[in-house]
């Protein structure tokens, strides 16, 4: 696959409770989401670092979008707390790289919740595709 | 792209006369617990068994190129050097170390190699703080504005040392300027044998800084300013203009006399971290020791100093673990038992590293010392 | 014999009961009397914590779900209790079901005074269950075994076409028993008893004559096409006799493999349907079509074929014969003048006037003799051949009621209660027929009697006899000295299986039963010949296999229920219209008439579903797995277990001491209940196996495995495609798309391609989505047991590594609305999944050392029970009433600083007795801030720290204590027993003793410890949660999770990017 495909592609990271729960609800519900939306799930959203995240843009992704547990529901606790920071850490440093830190999203959803799901994703899309020209 | 064999001979391995004091230098020998490994069983497998031996040797990847060996060598091995030019070969066969902090800053710097890149790295300059557009003095903060990203929670001086160094110059009559894309000296890179990196990283600062017609180009960074000054003439090409770590800028006569017009009053006692870079790769030892001397601070030596100075543990955000924090923490003792209030260094890695190993939920007290950079340290005396 | 547990009811306390004493190590059987568990419980959670409840429950290998189960008996044995199970069918492959509801959509019968179909779900196991109580009397009463109650629910909702294909698999002539059937089914219909039966016939004529006027649409091209040819088995039979025994025979034995030769003497098939029913009650051109369509499926027909040497045919190359030569002789009685030409034989009659000789009765006085339906026919013919003068004289009257009136409207005089003396004869000319008055007497032994009255004797003027006395079969054709016996005055003699005296000759029909009887009894017939027949070629055990099931009767109450859930409800039952007698004597038009399309709806309406399932096997038609078995049938199953729970109105039917009953449904009851069982058991706590860390395989290759979810993917994804575009990738070795991968067969395909192409790991692209143990919110029922069925909850490791990624959600119904999408979105999962690695796992410690310490905190009354109730659990146990500092975890210990010194403990259980106490404790919990919510809020033992219960204020301490025992008891021993924990490693060597995963930590899990090696961190592989954090926030990368390291990470994005 070429770069310039890659470049269409934003990597969904979510955790495997609310967060996945969600977006599953909305393919059962036949809630349309970008199809530039790559799905990838991790165990918990506090598992993100900002290495990560540089890693997928340095691969060439369009964007970054993290979902996670509603404020206090992660299922380990603080894993949504400690990504809220890292996200913020990696705006930063995406920021100083000249990358529109808009290209990176972050929300919190709940379990089931595929309209809402679908409503922020197509939110965090759009402002991914928004910025993409300001790269 | 050199062949093992000629490795070996470019850097005078097979000089080695198995004299060991390399091994007995080495702080990471020092602190090995289970296995051995050090310098001389690594050039002798070198010259005896060849590249494979290196490429499993541990030591490849936790030598922290201090150059501590090469000082002692009788017979000259370039030691440091023929660790970097292993790893180069071991890099082209996808082995590397193991990255710290997640391979963030590795990600950066690779980031940074895109010629398209247009970063805001120049938030940290403050109104009171005079750059110019032009300007016969380049300042190169290096990678300082994202290590306040990275290592804000340790509190360490990033960019509140560019803005010293500034503020300094700025007392002293210079405006220097201030590269908008300046990219990563690439000396991490270049360490941990990742070349193409290095060399992207390399070209796109030659072409930025050989463009501004400066004639100094004055970095706070040792290794920047090793890296500018002795690496890219050997493999990109030269700057064309002079390089120099602030201070030996400072200590330049007519600076200096602008620095220090009176003698200061007596200050409490700190001792002084030579950096590998700056010390034994550049043979800077006086000028920082002046320059703290004359802020009226009383300078205490560690045991080992100057030529002799321990490596503050950590090489290139690559194999950190337990073995460097003892280096850290016996330096920090060391520091400590000289009765020094602060520690002061002028490497902001040094600073860091320190810091890091300070966070110790055991032995933390014993390790407890100020660290501060030189020059905060001498922006404050402003 | 391992130590098993009965728990009666799904209530949130007995699910919670069943999970503790798995988790102790107890064999637990679940016994839920609904077919699904849960699902009419009120939970004290949140929708999507229930779910992953139940199905915490349904995975557990050490839970045995009953479902759809009654407990018959409990008695007491000396080692505990003997329990009788009675597990009713669910008529739906718990392995097959994968619950995309198709069946419901087809089902056309709700359940009355319900919005369910008789085929339905609700809760889990997310498979659907049959409404089916027995068997509706209509279809119990059909000899053709036409399933009744099916084609009236399809026509209510206007599938003729369906209903019609119901009908005809069962009776090749719709359209005759549409019109001449004698209805054993309405005599049966439980409305009878409460009106009027539903008009089952004339339904059945609506979708005859429906079919017969849309040829094209009831079969493609107008010819019915088998799904599948069946196999030949090169047998051939012959037939003799094409009636409808015959014909229905013959059908069956083509359908199955055979090679069958119907031989008939008459001019046209049919039988007596063609020769002896009239054209006014039966058109031929129906009966003709229908019989195509029999010949179509590869009958071979001889017509005027008198065949008179069976034993010659069995010689010839046939390997059976059946006989079903119907009964086509009608009876004369040998008095005076009976010999004479003008005395007609009724069948003869009838015969010449079906096939259409012209024979005309102008000014003819016609008597016809006899009573039955053949003499109605007879006179009604006769009617029509031109004569208005037609009697039909005769004891005692058994034609139909509608019959005669009918023959009455056109003319017909009926002369009851005679007895013919001679026939008159006049100058050579019939002058009438002299008959006695007869007195109608008593039925002895099934015959009515009749006493003839002296000197009554009259003459009846007519001047031709049409004998209609009764019919019986012609014997002639058999072979010499009764090779093939006959019963005297009956037919054909038989064993239970229909076969003749003769080896390998069978008989059906009335040949069979001596006389005239239905068309539907020959049909019946005609299906037991076939069946008796190839079990003879097969070489088959004749029994019948299926069991019978107990048939339905409704109550009249129970009707008048389901009769007011009607929205608009027809009452009467509609009577079938037919032609004026000035339109019908002259000519042979049908007399009667159809119902219209809008009657039939309403007549079918009248039925009161009694199945409820109605069996129109639409959910057999429409499900692509075969999950449906309308066979199955009740079983039963004796368990011995140590002990019983059992929720208070659960069905004891004599109380037994021993029992124990928890008296409330919610969980803490359950956890009481559970510690009565466990205090008196030996406990083994067994771990669950998850067969996911190492696989026992030696593969070395990739495959990717595309489900088709039966078209819900494949109709959008093209997994078709993938499948050959994969093969081109440098990842992947093999590639194979499966119909459904969640069923039992699935799993075995998978389990032989993993062997035969050595796959060292599997990519399963189904709906399926997780390769860990979790049951995370978003998990189902399928997804389960597609995991289960190839062994990842199977202490067996599986043979591949396995990674699922769900294309069913995320891609073909997320981008549904274009394939393209569809199809790169599953693309970029595969990628991502190739990307993935097996799960490392942790080496154990060995299991704690020190006896596992519990530390009862508070003044409560509870603390004591607790205490008690712990040490009679042979827990360690301390107290500490009032907390003097704080509560921190560190090191997978609770470090409580004590009023002397800190106290260590692996557990907590908190036991305030106020309000106030509670809030005291709570101020020096420093673990999670809100450890304590759930169970404030919830009156719950569990906290959100694990390890640590709350009993809560207000309830009763005694039980509260017991729970709070039982629950930390079960968490200790399923956190301790786990052979492969899940759990982030510290590889010590790159640990630099920091302490940022102590304090990240949401539960204080790592431990920084100093030895001989250096300061670092250790991690307790039975407490980590391997979320990940800790790894995340580690300077150096010392920890390595269990899932999802970082080089599985950039290669996954890798993958996806590239």
């Amino acid at each position: 696959m070429n770069k310039v495909a890659a470049k269409q592609k934003i990597i969904l990271f979510t955790c495997n409770w609310h967060a996945f729960s969600s977006l599953e609800a909305a393919g059962k519900n036949n809630l349309v989401y970008s199809p530039a939306l790559v799905p990838i799930r991790i165990s918990c959203l506090g598992r993100i670092t900002s290495g990560i995240i540089l890693k997928a843009f340095e691969g060439g992704a369009a964007g970054v979008c993290l979902i996670g547990c509603p404020e206090g529901e992660c299922r380990y606790q603080n894993g949504n707390q400690e990504a809220r920071e890292v996200f913020e850490e990696s705006r930063t440093l995406l920021r100083l790289l000249g990358y529109n830190e808009n290209l990176l999203q972050y929300h919190l959803v709940s379990a089931g919740d595929g309209e809402s799901f679908q409503e922020n994703i197509d939110q965090l899309v759009k402002n991914i595709q928004d910025n993409r020209k300001t790269r | 792209m050199n062949t093992f064999a000629e490795i070996v001979q470019s850097n005078q391995a097979w000089l080695c006369l198995d004299c060991g004091k390399c091994s007995s230098v080495c702080p990471i020998t020092l602190h090995l617990v289970d296995g051995y490994t050090s310098p001389r069983l690594l050039v002798e497998g070198a010259v005896n068994s060849g590249e494979d031996r290196v490429l499993e040797d541990p030591l490849l990847w936790s030598c922290l190129t201090c150059q501590r060996c090469t000082e002692i060598c009788p017979s000259g091995v370039q030691f440091s050097e023929f660790i970097h030019d292993a790893r180069q070969l071991a890099w082209e066969k996808g082995q590397s170390g193991d990255c710290t902090h997640s391979g963030t800053i590795q990600s950066w710097m690779r980031m940074m190699t895109d010629p398209a890149l247009e970063q805001n790295r120049l938030d940290w300059i403050d109104d009171d703080l005079r750059i110019a557009p032009e300007s016969e003095v380049i300042y190169f903060p290096g990678c300082l504005p994202y290590y306040d990203t990275v290592f804000g929670d340790l509190d360490v001086e990033g960019t509140e040392i560019a803005r010293a160094a500034v503020k300094i110059l700025n007392h002293l009559g210079i405006e220097p300027m201030v590269l908008e894309n300046e990219r990563c000296c690439g000396h991490d890179p270049y360490w941990q044998g990742d070349m193409d990196t290095f060399r992207k990283l390399a070209e796109l600062n030659l072409e930025a800084i050989s463009q501004t017609g400066a004639k100094r180009l004055v970095t706070t960074c040792p290794e920047c300013a090793y890296t500018l000054k002795s690496t890219y003439p050997e493999q990109v090409g030269s700057l064309g203009l002079e390089v120099l770590h602030i201070t030996e800028l400072l200590a330049e006569d007519d600076k200096f006399q602008k620095l220090f017009p009176t003698n200061s009053p007596e200050l409490y006692p700190v001792t002084y971290q030579d950096p590998c870079r700056l010390g034994r790769f550049m043979g800077i030892y006086q000028q920082p020791r002046d320059l703290i001397q004359n802020l009226g601070y009383q300078l205490v030596e560690m045991d080992h100093y100057a030529h002799t100075s321990t490596c503050c543990g950590t090489s290139c955000w690559t194999t950190c673990g337990q073995l460097n924090k003892k280096v850290q923490s016996e330096r920090l003792m060391e520091a400590r038992s000289t009765g020094a209030e602060k520690l002061i260094t002028s490497c902001v890695k040094c600073q860091i590293h320190y810091k890091c190993a300070q966070r110790d939920p055991i032995s933390g007290s014993e390790i407890q010392i100020d660290i501060q950079d030189l020059t905060t340290l001498i922006a404050e005396k402003i | 014999m391992d130590n098993q547990v009965l728990v009666i009811g799904c209530t949130h306390a007995g699910l919670q009961a069943a999970q503790d004493l798995a988790n102790v190590g107890l064999r637990v059987n679940l016994v839920e009397s609904s077919p699904f568990i849960g699902s009419d419980q009120n939970f004290n959670l949140p929708e999507y914590l229930i779910n992953t409840l139940l199905l915490e429950v349904l995975k557990d290998p050490r839970i045995k779900v009953w479902t759809n189960t009654d407990i018959n008996q409990i008695s007491r044995t000396n080692s505990g209790y003997q329990i009788q199970l009675q597990q009713h069918p669910r008529y739906i492959d718990l392995s097959r079901c994968t619950a995309c509801g198709d069946c419901v959509d087809v089902c056309p019968v709700t359940i009355p005074g319900t919005d369910l179909k008789a085929i339905h779900f609700g809760g889990q196991p997310d498979c659907a269950v049959i409404e089916k109580e027995g068997i509706s009397p209509c279809t119990n009463a059909c000899p053709a075994g036409i399933h009744v109650q099916g084609y009236v629910a399809l026509i209510n909702q206007g599938r003729f076409k369906e209903a019609y294909h119901l009908i005809y698999d069962a009776l090749p002539f719709p359209s005759v028993c549409g019109r001449v059937c004698n209805h054993y089914c309405e005599q049966a219909c439980n409305r009878s008893r409460l009106d009027d039966p539903v008009n089952l016939m004339a339904l059945k004529r609506y979708v005859a004559d429906w079919a017969y006027n849309h040829q094209d649409e009831v079969w493609e091209g107008g010819k019915r096409v088998p799904d599948h040819q069946p196999q030949a088995s090169g047998n051939k039979i012959a037939v003799i006799g094409a009636g409808p025994a015959g014909l229905t025979a013959a059908r069956d034995l083509v359908r199955r493999g055979h090679l069958v030769t119907v031989f008939d003497n008459h001019t046209s098939a049919g039988g007596m349907m063609r020769v002896g029913i009239p054209p006014h009650r039966l058109p031929y051109q129906q009966l003709d079509w229908e019989i195509e369509q029999i010949l179509s499926e590869g009958v071979d027909l001889r017509l005027n074929t008198w065949v008179d040497d069976i034993p010659a045919l069995l010689e010839n190359g046939f390997d059976a014969v059946l006989i079903a030569t119907g009964a086509h002789l009608a009876m004369k009685v040998p008095i005076e003048g009976a010999d004479h030409p003008d005395n007609w034989l009724s069948l003869e009659f009838l015969r010449k006037a079906c096939l259409g000789e012209k024979i005309n009765l102008k000014g003819r006085k016609v008597i016809v003799l006899g009573g039955g339906d053949v003499a109605m026919d007879a006179a009604r013919v006769a009617v029509r051949l031109g004569t208005s003068d037609v009697k039909v004289v005769c004891r005692g009257m058994r034609a139909s009621f509608t019959e005669v009136s009918e023959a009455e409207e056109e003319g017909v005089e009926i002369i009851r209660g005679r007895v013919f003396q001679r026939i008159i004869i006049e100058s050579g000319n019939i002058n009438g027929v002299e008959c006695l008055e007869a007195e109608i007497g008593e039925v002895v032994d099934g015959k009515r009697q009749f006493k003839e009255l002296k000197d009554t004797e009259h003459l009846i003027e007519g001047d031709l006899v049409i004998w209609a006395l009764g019919q019986r079969p012609d014997f002639s054709f058999l072979p010499p000295d009764n090779q093939i016996s006959v019963q005297t005055n009956k037919g054909i003699e038989s064993n239970n299986q229909l076969m003749t005296t003769m080896d390998g000759v069978f008989t059906a029909g009335d040949v069979h039963r001596g006389t005239t009887f239905f068309v539907v009894d020959a049909v019946g017939d005609g299906h037991r010949a076939a069946n008796s027949i190839h079990n003879f070629l097969t070489g088959q055990p004749g029994a019948d296999l299926v069991q019978s099931r107990q048939e339905i009767t409704l109550s009249l109450s129970e009707m008048q229920s389901r009769l007011k859930t009607r929205k608009s409800a027809r009452l009467e039952r509609l009577a079938i219209p037919s032609l004026d007698v000035e339109d019908r004597v002259n000519n042979f038009k049908e007399v009667d008439l159809g119902l219209v399309e809008k009657d039939a709806l309403l007549e079918s309406g009248r039925c009161l579903a009694c199945g409820p399932c109605s069996e129109c096997m639409a959910c057999v038609e429409v499900c692509e797995t075969g999950a449906i078995n309308f066979d199955q049938i009740i079983s039963s199953s004796i368990i011995e277990v140590k002990a019983v729970i059992s929720g208070q109105n659960a069905l004891l039917r004599e109380d037994i001491e021993g029992l124990i009953l928890y008296t409330s449904s919610d969980p803490m009851a359950g956890s009481a209940a559970a510690f009565e069982v466990i205090k008196g058991l030996e406990t083994a706590p067994a771990a669950l196996g998850i067969g996911l860390r190492h696989t026992s395989g030696t593969g070395t290759k990739t495959g990717l495995i595309l489900c088709q979810c039966g078209g819900e993917i494949s109709n959008i994804v093209n997994t078709a495609a993938l499948c050959n575009e994969a093969l081109a990738w440098p990842e992947i070795d093999y590639t194979h798309e499966l119909a459904y991968s969640c069923t039992a067969e699935a799993a075995e395909e998978l389990k032989q391609i993993i062997k035969e192409q050595h796959l060292g790991k599997m990519v399963l692209a189904a709906c399926s989505c997780c390769s860990l143990d979790q049951v995370c919110y978003s998990c189902t029922y399928q997804r389960l047991r597609c995991k289960d069925n190839l062994g990842i909850f199977d202490s067996l490791k599986p043979l591949a590594e396995l990674e699922f990624i769900n294309i069913r959600e995320q891609c073909a119904w997320a981008h549904r609305q274009s394939k393209k999408k569809a199809t790169d979105a599953a693309r970029n999962l595969i990628r991502a999944a190739l990307g993935r690695k097996p799960v490392i796992p942790a080496d154990l410690p060995e299991k704690p050392s020190h006896p596992i310490k519990v530390l009862v905190v508070g003044k409560g009354a509870s603390a004591g029970a607790c205490l008690k109730s712990l040490a009679s659990l042979g827990l360690a146990a301390e107290s500490l009433e009032v907390l003097s500092g704080d509560v921190v975890r560190s090191g997978a210990k609770f470090r409580v600083q004590g009023l002397v010194n800190e106290i260590q403990a692996d557990c907590l259980i908190l036991a305030p007795g106020s309000g106030a106490e509670l809030d005291h404790i709570s101020g020096f919990l420093k673990l999670n801030n809100q450890s304590l919510l759930i169970s404030r809020e919830r009156l719950e033992l569990d906290t959100l720290d694990f390890g640590m219960v709350l009993c809560p204020l207000g309830l009763d301490p005694d039980i509260s204590g017991k729970a709070a025992a039982a629950r930390i008891f079960a968490w200790v021993s399923r956190t301790f027993s786990q052979e492969q924990p899940l759990s982030a490693v510290v590889d010590w060597q790159r640990c630099r003793g920091c302490g940022t995963c102590q304090d990240i930590c949401g539960y204080g899990i790592p431990e920084i410890i100093q030895d001989e090696r250096g300061t670092y961190a250790v991690i307790n592989p039975f407490l980590c949660q391997d979320c990940g954090i800790c790894t995340a926030h580690c300077p150096s990368g010392a920890i390595a999770p269990a899932t999802h390291t970082s080089s599985e990470l950039n290669e996954m994005m890798e993958m996806i990017l590239n």
